[in-house]
């Protein structure tokens, strides 16, 4: 019952993912880490990944790079002619006229080079899974030809895997999204690589994807925006210093790591700051580089890259006989459609928002690894393990919903935990259940609710109530409150907690961030009343089991802080509140030595203030009880 | 009669094959997901250790431009205060378990620690040899690599 992996065994770079426990996972290359392993090769010492990319320019003739773009080509194939003045390697014409490699006068095929670096992938692979992997999916761009295809899969071969399907990148991009899943018949997959640009129609029917059209540019891609950015910084620097920085090996080096990581930077924010001091010596002083480079800016400087990629958009709808408007989903492959503007330009071309969810430098080995699990039987029929897609709650005093299984739990799950009374002499409490993520029970959607009675008189905070939400693989929800102290048990089942669609979880998502500002002063506002409360009761309490023990003084100021505090309780000023207990509470400590010696020799439970602070005790608005408040 | 009778067993064992299918197939998916568990737990034991590493990795891998930074000040000003500072942190490193990778002229090029960034073209220096030191790299004691010197090195014509 071996794995099947699926490798995305791209020009720039190379993924390898597989299905584990029914969902995708990417593996990190053993020697590195990084989810992500160069595609560069030195055949001779068979050096593969990073360390054959570090050692590139010593043997620049030895280090290939980019041998998927020889990949099942003829030598006399344009693509062929472009990349041999692309890379100082030497190409040569192969057997049968094929594209291939020459290395101190031994000559690689490209599937040779492929296999490589699929050999590693491999091995990463079963170093991770602790197993022998001999099956594969392997992806390919839309537009591979049969003798591509074929090449790509004799690489395969060649590494010593079975090689099960090859599969079109864009394919296995909707498959990673679970487009098939989707009613989406119409699909633009939007690719921007390190080297390359792809856009790809692909219409679904029946479960299978298919291939409207493609276009792109062969030469396009995140390296092309890693050196404008480096232009732009050597001009600047050139028109201040009066000094060409790319003459300087060193310092060149230093300013395209530093373009690529405000590139990265300028993904999450709108300016970055461009910091690499000593970076030369000019009259024997030192200069130093410190600009800044705002997003505007950046997206100005590679404007004219963007409208390269828009151009081939459009022919390829063109070519599918599609309009914009006629695209349901758009998907986002690749680093650079990280960048804010790409997402802005593809978005406002189709007029929808694009798929952006899974990372973009994995999505394609994500799909082929979900294709090997449904060619290995492990997806299919497979069971299904939900998520709660909102937080299940329980209100709590001052109607604080408490969340007790929070969104994203796979189920089944169970979770316990401990409630008491808000009220003193409370005889029952009332269990209310929500579901949503906003802060306040009265905000969310209402699940259900139940009472259990018959809890013995006791002070406030005394009866402890267990209350369990339990939730089995389909969704059904048990809700059950335990009254520690008398084992009686009351519950409520509620089915379709995670059952919702898609659109009502996607709202109530998107409520909850829109009144996360207000929500948190509303809980807060609650939390201070609750400590208030507490405090109240606590100081009342304590005087009155004090009895005539403290003098009359002492009782009169504790009783005017707590009228103080009672006034402003009910009020929405969360400060007055705060500040009035403040004073309640130092004066209780100030003078409250003989006031708590008096009352520990009474009884009192280690129920404090602080207790009712966490919000854990739930205070329920209904009034047909006995008590009026109620908690659990 | 004869016939419906048949009809009515070849039909329950139809209905017997499928739920023996069914079981077949549910046993199999419940093999590999306990097995998919179990290395899961396996592995979390073993990435539980390599996360110490790695996310130490990640924090001091940031820090380290910042040192160069320092050092490379420290080779202009040359102040004393400074190169105590500059010190105490190479320890604080060391106790991390961080150490410099050390890296001599004239050594060769090792593809393990050293990254190539220049070659520097002569032929009274012995090919693939390391010229300079332009970046220092840093590893954990017989661990992984941090960073990878950065190096120039000597290539005969």
């Amino acid at each position: 019952m071996s794995k099947i992996i699926g490798i995305d065994l791209g020009t720039t770079n190379s993924v390898v993912s597989v299905m584990e426990g029914g969902s995708p996972k990417v593996i990190p290359a053993a020697d590195t880490g990084r989810n992500i392993t160069p595609s560069v090769v030195e055949p001779v010492k068979n050096l593969v990944g990073d360390v054959a990319k570090r050692q590139m320019v010593l043997n620049p003739k030895n280090t290939i790079y980019s041998s998927k773009r020889l990949m099942g080509r003829r030598f006399d194939d344009s693509e062929v002619s472009r990349t041999t003045k692309m890379v100082p390697y030497k190409i040569v014409k192969g057997k049968g006229g094929a594209a291939a490699i020459e290395v101190e006068n031994k000559e690689y095929t490209p599937q040779e080079i492929g296999a490589r670096v699929l050999m590693k992938l491999k091995k990463d692979a079963e170093s991770y899974l602790g197993e022998t992997v001999t099956q594969a999916v392997i992806t390919v761009p839309a537009y591979f030809d049969d003798a591509q295809r074929q090449a790509t899969k004799q690489a395969g071969e060649i590494a010593g895997l079975k090689v099960e399907r090859i599969i079109n990148e864009p394919t296995a991009a909707a498959l990673a999204y679970g487009l098939e899943k989707k009613k989406a018949e119409k699909i633009a997959v939007y690719d921007l690589g390190g080297g390359t640009f792809d856009i790809s129609i692909l219409e679904l029917g029946d479960g299978v994807f298919e291939v409207k059209a493609t276009n792109g540019d062969t030469h396009l891609g995140g390296d092309d925006f890693d050196g404008k950015i480096v232009d732009w910084i050597a001009e600047e620097f050139r028109k201040e210093n009066s000094v060409d920085l790319k003459q300087d090996v060193q310092a060149l080096q230093r300013i395209r790591d530093a373009a690529e990581k405000a590139k990265i930077e300028l993904s999450a924010s709108t300016e970055t700051e461009i910091n690499q001091p000593y970076i030369m010596q000019k009259d024997g002083q030192p200069v130093h580089l410190t600009m800044k480079l705002t997003r505007a800016k950046y997206e100005g400087l590679v404007a004219d890259l963007l409208t390269r990629t828009m151009k081939p958009v459009a022919e390829a709808l063109k070519d599918a006989k599609l309009t914009p408007a006629d695209i349901d989903e758009v998907i986002m492959v690749g680093g650079m459609t990280r960048m804010p503007k790409v997402v802005e330009e593809v978005k406002k071309f189709f007029g929808k928002e694009p798929n952006r969810g899974v990372n973009p430098d994995e999505v394609v080995a994500i799909g082929a690894a979900i294709q090997g699990g449904v060619l290995g039987g492990e997806v299919k029929d497979i069971l299904l393990l939900d998520v709660t897609p909102l937080t299940l709650a329980i209100e709590t005093m001052g109607g604080v919903a408490t969340p007790m299984i929070t969104r994203n739990t796979t189920v089944p799950a169970s979770k316990t935990e401990v409630f008491s009374t808000a009220a003193d002499n409370q005889t029952q409490v009332e269990i209310h259940v929500t579901q949503g993520e906003r802060p306040l029970s009265n905000d969310n959607k209402d699940l259900g609710r139940f009472a259990l009675d018959g809890i013995p008189p006791s002070p406030r905070g005394v009866p402890q109530v267990e209350v369990t939400f339990d939730i089995d693989a389909s969704g059904i929800l048990k809700v059950t409150a335990k009254d520690k102290a008398t084992n009686k048990t009351q519950h409520i089942t509620i089915s379709g907690a995670v059952g919702l669609s898609d659109e009502e979880i996607k709202r109530m998502q998107e409520e909850a961030e829109k009144h996360k500002d207000e929500d948190e002063k509303k809980k807060d506002l609650i939390s201070a009343k609750n400590a208030a409360d507490a405090l109240v009761v606590t100081a009342e309490r304590a005087l009155k089991d004090a009895g005539d023990k403290v003098e009359v003084d002492v009782k009169t100021q504790v009783e005017d802080k707590v009228k103080a505090v009672k006034e402003v309780m009910n009020s929405e000023n969360k400060e007055d509140i705060e500040t009035k207990s403040k004073e309640l509470s130092e004066t209780l400590q100030t003078i409250g030595q003989k006031l708590y010696e008096a009352a520990s020799k009474t009884d009192e439970p280690k129920e404090e203030s602080k207790e009712e602070n966490s919000s854990e005790p739930l205070k329920d608005e209904k009034k047909d009880v006995e008590e009026g408040e109620v908690v659990s | 009669m004869d016939n419906t009778e048949k009809v009515k067993k070849q039909k329950s064992k139809v209905v017997i094959d499928a739920s023996v299918l069914e079981i077949e197939n549910l046993k199999t998916q419940l093999a590999r997901a306990l097995a998919d568990y179990d290395n899961l737990r396996k592995r979390t034991e073993r990435e539980k250790d390599e996360g110490k590493y790695l996310s130490k990795l990640l924090v001091v891998s940031r820090f380290l431009p910042v040192f160069d930074m320092f050092e490379d000040a420290q080779k202009h000003t040359n102040d004393m205060g400074l190169g105590i500072a500059l010190k105490v942190l190479q320890d604080t490193l060391k106790d991390e378990g961080i150490e410099e990778i050390k890296v001599k002229e004239g050594e060769s090029f090792n593809h393990e620690t050293h990254e190539a960034i220049d070659t520097i073209v002569t032929n009274e220096k012995e090919d693939g040899t390391i010229a300079e030191i332009a970046l220092k790299g840093y590893r954990f004691s017989n661990g992984p690599v941090l960073r990878h010197a950065k190096v120039k090195v000597y290539k005969a014509e």
